[in-house]
């Protein structure tokens, strides 16, 4: 799971399963739809978590990147994830 | 609020499985399923057949309206097969036919029958209110008191019922006192939810008065949400569509949390060295809820409707067949979980179908969540040396689909 993960927010449903499995990754808005607060809030195997957890598919790990947390994609629709758990 | 104005045996009669009121979803079920469902998960992901039959029930049992004696009905028991089925709601769909909202004030015309777009909006205008970050908000307004003063009225006795005493009233009290309804008349709506006539004649007055002058309530969100309709324009909702929305939310609201806090607590209790360590460390008490909720989901069974002709994990599925997806069994497959039989509270979290799956993923599941915690929490600050009652009965896990348990006889102090 290299990279970072994104949220679709045309698919997300705002049922809030990433925000059980990665809380310190996931916030909703206004529109409970899921944002990222914190590209490095959980573990990268937190997150695969709630990529998996996600009922509408809505998040997915996007390639490159690397693990580099400050780098890549914008801070409210993306967080990076360690390489090799 | 006071809670000793609830009737201890009219609760009785509603919340125990066994009772006239819920023995027609196999209440009477007694025999543990796991066994019988892992042979048939491990024969085939697919059985033609129901549920409660292939588990060998000698009755006629129903969950939400099925079986329909018109349809062939099949059922799936791995979690791959239930993952695929959840996750492609174009094949399986949440109902037989199209739902117009309008056309009446009935659970059939609310949302979880609902798909597609149509299910997307109808489920936006009441998600808000029911995401994590609002936990806090059903805790201060509801939940936390009803907690309390249902403690407040054994905590002298030294001795209690859970099921009766304490699971059984919290999530009902909750979802009416979120309605606006006072708590002398939650037991009155709770015994006639299958009557939606009745139901809607008592929440009339309620929406005619948030209509007027809205509160900090769930009936206000409803009569102030406007929704976008297909072509663009948008409307507030009718009368019939606030009591659609309503009724779901009192059916699932009233029926679900009570036994699912009943089985996390007798796990429990039946694990005292476990429960010891929740109460000195009650960060514990969410992988213990999670692991609750994998190991022993209240309710069992949901079920998807076939819209076309397909093979399913090695079976032919034919177009307007019904599939029971049991949730129950997928949630201890051994090919996801480890040793999925033991209760295991250090497993590594990851999600299972307690809730369900797909896009309607239940709408509640932050707010059971929340009453689980604040209730069990509750419990373990107020009743020191907190232990099953050697003498009585231990508490059984009955019921096909829906399942809780017998009695919970507690001793404290």
């Amino acid at each position: 799971m290299a990279g970072h993960v994104v949220v679709d927010r045309e698919l997300c449903l705002g049922s809030g399963m990433c925000l059980v499995y990665a809380p310190n990754t996931f916030a909703h808005d206004e529109q409970s739809k899921a944002i990222i607060v914190d590209p490095a809030g959980d573990s990268a195997e937190d997150v695969d978590t709630a990529v998996d957890a996600c009922p509408v598919g809505a998040l997915s790990w996007a390639p490159g990147e690397g693990t580099d947390s400050a780098s890549g994609g914008t801070p409210s629709t993306a967080a990076h994830g360690s390489t090799g758990v | 609020m006071t809670t000793a104005i609830l009737d201890r045996e009219r609760i009785k009669t509603l919340f125990d499985l066994r009772s006239a009121a819920n023995v027609w979803t196999g209440g009477d079920f007694e025999a543990d399923p796991y066994p019988i469902w892992a042979k048939l998960r491990e024969s085939a992901p697919v059985h033609e057949g129901t549920v409660h039959k292939l588990t060998g029930y000698p009755g006629e049992a129903m969950f939400q309206g099925l079986p329909e004696a018109d349809r062939p009905h099949f059922s799936a028991f791995t979690y791959a097969a239930l993952d695929a089925a959840y996750r492609d709601s174009e094949t399986f769909a949440s109902s037989g036919s199209a739902v117009d909202p309008t056309s009446g004030a009935q659970l059939e015309n609310s949302m979880i029958y609902m798909g597609g777009d149509q299910h997307r909006r109808y489920r936006g205008l009441v998600q808000p209110s029911f995401v994590p970050a609002k936990a806090q908000w059903w805790l201060i307004n509801w939940i936390q008191e009803a907690v309390q003063e249902l403690i407040n009225n054994f905590v002298e006795d030294g001795r209690a019922e859970l099921n009766v005493d304490f699971c059984a009233a919290i999530p009902v009290l909750t979802i009416t006192g979120s309605f606006g309804i006072p708590p002398e008349e939650a037991l009155d709506l709770r015994a006639v939810l299958q009557d939606a006539p009745e139901v809607v004649r008592r929440l009339a007055p309620i929406v005619a008065a948030r209509r007027e002058e809205p509160k900090d309530d769930l009936i206000s969100i409803l009569v102030q949400a406007t929704l976008k309709d297909e072509d663009g324009v948008t409307h507030h909702l009718s009368d019939a569509e606030i009591y659609a929305f309503a009724l779901l939310l009192l059916n699932a609201g009233s029926g679900t949390t009570w036994k699912q806090m009943g089985i996390t607590l007798a796990a429990l209790l039946q694990r005292p060295e476990l429960l010891a360590q929740i109460r000195e460390d009650r960060a514990l008490l969410r992988p213990a809820i999670e692991e609750s909720l994998r190991w022993v989901p209240t309710d069992p069974m949901f079920s998807r409707y076939v819209t076309r002709d397909i093979e399913f994990f090695g079976t032919e599925l034919p177009k307007g067949a019904v599939l029971h997806l049991n949730v129950a069994s997928a949630n201890r497959d051994p090919a996801r979980w480890d040793n999925p039989d033991e209760f295991d509270i250090t497993r590594k979290s990851r999600a299972s179908f307690a809730f369900g799956g797909g896009p309607h993923i239940c709408l509640g599941m932050h707010v059971a969540r929340a009453e689980i915690r604040a209730g069990i929490s509750a419990l373990l600050d107020r009743l020191p040396n907190l232990r099953l009652d050697p003498d009585a009965e231990a508490p059984r896990f009955i019921g096909l689909y829906e399942r809780g348990v017998t009695e919970i006889p507690v001793l404290f102090g």
